[in-house]
């Protein structure tokens, strides 16, 4: 279920007025609007990288970019979308500048690894499934089992239709099962 | 059995089912082993991804990723270089607090012993070039008591769920909050120098005077010589009023010069309408008095001044200057010369005179009958000039003598006296003074000058 306590990644709070003032060149707005979402903004980045490290980095990369381009937030907006879709751009591209293949680009070891956790056969299977989809699907995916967020939302973050991303989830759902195969 | 479909299904994972689509899926699932099952599966894929995608740093770690973003930021915007990305060697990861059971349990009980990670495989995977943080064991001591907080405060909430609390408990983030400026400093240490800031700031402080001070020394050849600095107007010296007024310009034209009905006060020393004449030159003086000598036609008369002091007389005046000086000449009883009593500041000017010379004929005087109002311009007028005083001797300053016709009007001086120039013929002289009764008198005028004493009685 969602939590109802939870803020809608939709919701803009005090966004558009910290962004306004971000742009004016008020560091301390820009600096209160980039530790707003830095939970969510990790999450993300390490469902996008599936590593500690080029998580961290991406994360480091994502808010630095941001900050640059405060600009291209559309107005009256929430951040979050914003900073997830220009996560999973800096990410991909990451990866192809790295020359890996964008649906392979993660190696398994690594987040187990890094997190230091122990996966059952189920888990181990799941993940590594789930490293080889691609980083918009990845996202998601993780935005959908792990933030909870109700199709509308994943609709306007993933700047799709509710139906799309309703078809998208089951077929990634059926891929990570590996029900496609059979 | 018709099946539900997989978007279904998913849906109803994702608990986005409703009203009648959820019952529908709810029956179907209760009904149906295959569809039951992928519901299942697909619920345990989502909470294996869960479990794995929901470790989050605690607040230490984001606090010093925060910094180290805001650090990369600023110095961007002030066109330093940026930092080099350094990780953070050993960032304390924690699972979300999901208020799950087993869950919590499991993750808290293998992350204890992971909190001192080997060594060695760090460097592989971490990119060249990039620095390794002081104190990593000191952090990892820290980490390792960190967690067994966590761990101790997530189990209490296990037992005891309650209201969903902070990710990071109290007492881990009160310890861990002073040491981030630490951490933060030695990581800003490494990456980059910031001691150089306060000198360039003097730096360009001092680089900005030196600039303005060669603009200043560059410029100074074109900058205008006199500078004009306003003052209060209590500062700035009272001059004197000095008006230039054109020969043969009428009378009223004069103003200030000719003013026949002004009042003038007794305290007065300077004759009526006198303006601080200024001095005519020496060598149109000498000419004039040299021709009032001779006797000829000097100039047109002019409005009457008192003829006592020169120096007051006005300026189209040389006229008048010759005619006061001709008076003085010609009069038995001329007032010895008063000499320049007005202090009143004395602007020379240029005093043009016109001369025209004539046989030195005795002029016969207008008949009575046929006499003009107005003599031509070109005949001299006598000169009537008088003396007016009160009952007991004493002249009488600053009495008005009207002249019927023409009309014409004078004061007094302080001794009394008064000339003015009319035509020839009976004039009618009327003398009003303060405190005292007027008084008329009817004189005929021929030629030269006429004399005559005027004694006012005391007002009534």
């Amino acid at each position: 279920m969602h939590d109802p306590l939870r803020r809608p990644w939709t919701e803009p709070g005090r966004d558009p007025e910290l962004a306004h003032a971000a742009e004016r060149g008020d560091l301390a707005a820009l600096f209160t609007l980039l530790r707003e979402y830095r939970r969510e903004l990790w999450r993300v980045c390490f469902a996008l990288t599936l590593d500690r490290l080029r998580a961290e980095r991406l994360f480091h990369d994502t808010l630095v970019r941001a900050a640059k381009n405060l600009r291209s937030v559309p107005n009256g907006a929430s951040l979050l979308p914003w900073l997830v879709r220009l996560a999973a751009h800096l990410a991909v591209a990451s990866s192809r500048r790295q020359g890996a293949d964008s649906a392979s680009d993660v190696s398994l070891d690594d987040p187990v690894a890094s997190l230091g956790i122990t996966l059952s056969e189920t888990e181990a299977r799941v993940l590594e499934a789930f490293a080889q989809l691609p980083a918009p699907d990845r996202m998601l995916l993780s935005l959908a089992s792990v933030e909870r967020l109700p199709y509308a939302e994943l609709a306007a973050v993933s700047k799709r239709e509710g139906a799309a991303v309703l078809h998208q989830l089951a077929v990634l759902r059926v891929r990570l099962a590996g029900e496609d195969a059979a | 059995m018709r099946h539900v479909s997989v978007q279904q299904i998913s849906a109803y994972v994702d608990s986005a089912l409703t009203g009648v689509s959820r019952e529908l899926v709810t029956r179907h699932l209760a009904a149906c082993a295959s569809c039951r099952e992928r519901h299942a599966g697909w619920r345990k894929q989502d909470e294996a991804l869960r479990r794995v995608l929901s470790w989050e740093p605690d607040e230490r770690t984001l606090e010093e990723w925060s910094s180290r973003v805001e650090l990369a930021i600023t110095a961007e915007r002030k066109g330093l270089p940026a930092p080099e990305f350094s990780a953070l060697q050993h960032p304390v990861l924690t699972p979300r607090p999901e208020p799950r059971v087993g869950q919590v349990q499991e993750v808290v009980s293998h992350a204890r012993p992971q909190q001192a990670p080997p060594e060695p495989p760090e460097p592989a995977r971490e990119a060249p070039g990039e620095a390794r943080v002081a104190g990593a064991s000191a952090q990892i001591e820290d980490a390792a008591t960190a967690l067994a907080h966590i761990a101790m405060s997530v189990s209490a909430r296990v037992h005891d769920p309650g209201p969903p609390s902070e990710p990071v408990p109290p007492p881990v983030a009160e310890r861990v909050r002073p040491e981030p400026a630490v951490a933060s400093a030695a990581t800003r240490a490494r990456t980059v120098q910031p001691t150089r800031r306060p000198p360039r700031r003097s730096h360009r402080v001092l680089v900005a005077c030196a600039t303005m001070l060669l603009g200043v020394i560059i410029a100074s050849p074109f900058l205008p010589e006199v500078i004009r600095i306003p003052l209060p107007e209590r500062w700035l010296p009272r001059l004197p009023r000095v008006e230039f007024v054109r020969q043969g310009d009428s009378p009223e034209a004069h103003g200030p010069v000719t003013p026949r009905d002004a009042p003038v006060s007794p305290a007065s020393r300077s004759p009526v309408g006198a303006e601080r004449v200024p001095d005519a030159p020496l060598t149109a003086q000498a000419e004039t008095l040299a021709i009032a000598a001779r006797g000829a036609d000097v100039i047109e008369p002019l409005v009457a001044e008192p003829p006592m002091e020169p120096a007051t007389a006005p300026v189209p005046g040389a006229a008048m200057e010759s005619q006061q000086k001709r008076a003085q000449l010609g009069s038995a009883a001329s007032p010895e010369p008063t000499g320049r009593e007005n202090p009143g500041t004395m602007v020379p000017v240029r005093v043009k005179t016109t001369v025209q010379l004539a046989p030195a004929a005795r002029r016969e005087p207008p008949p009575a009958a046929n006499a003009r109002a107005e003599p031509e311009a070109d005949e001299a007028w006598p000169l009537l000039c008088g003396e007016v005083l009160d009952d007991a001797g004493a002249p009488v300053e600053g009495a008005r003598v009207v002249l019927v016709s023409p009309a014409l009007t004078v004061r007094t001086d302080r001794r009394g006296r008064f000339c003015v120039a009319c035509p020839a013929g009976v004039r009618t002289l009327r003398v009003e003074a303060e405190g005292h009764a007027p008084a008329s008198r009817s004189v005929e005028l021929s030629v030269g000058m006429i004399e005559t004493r005027i004694t006012l009685a005391p007002a009534p």
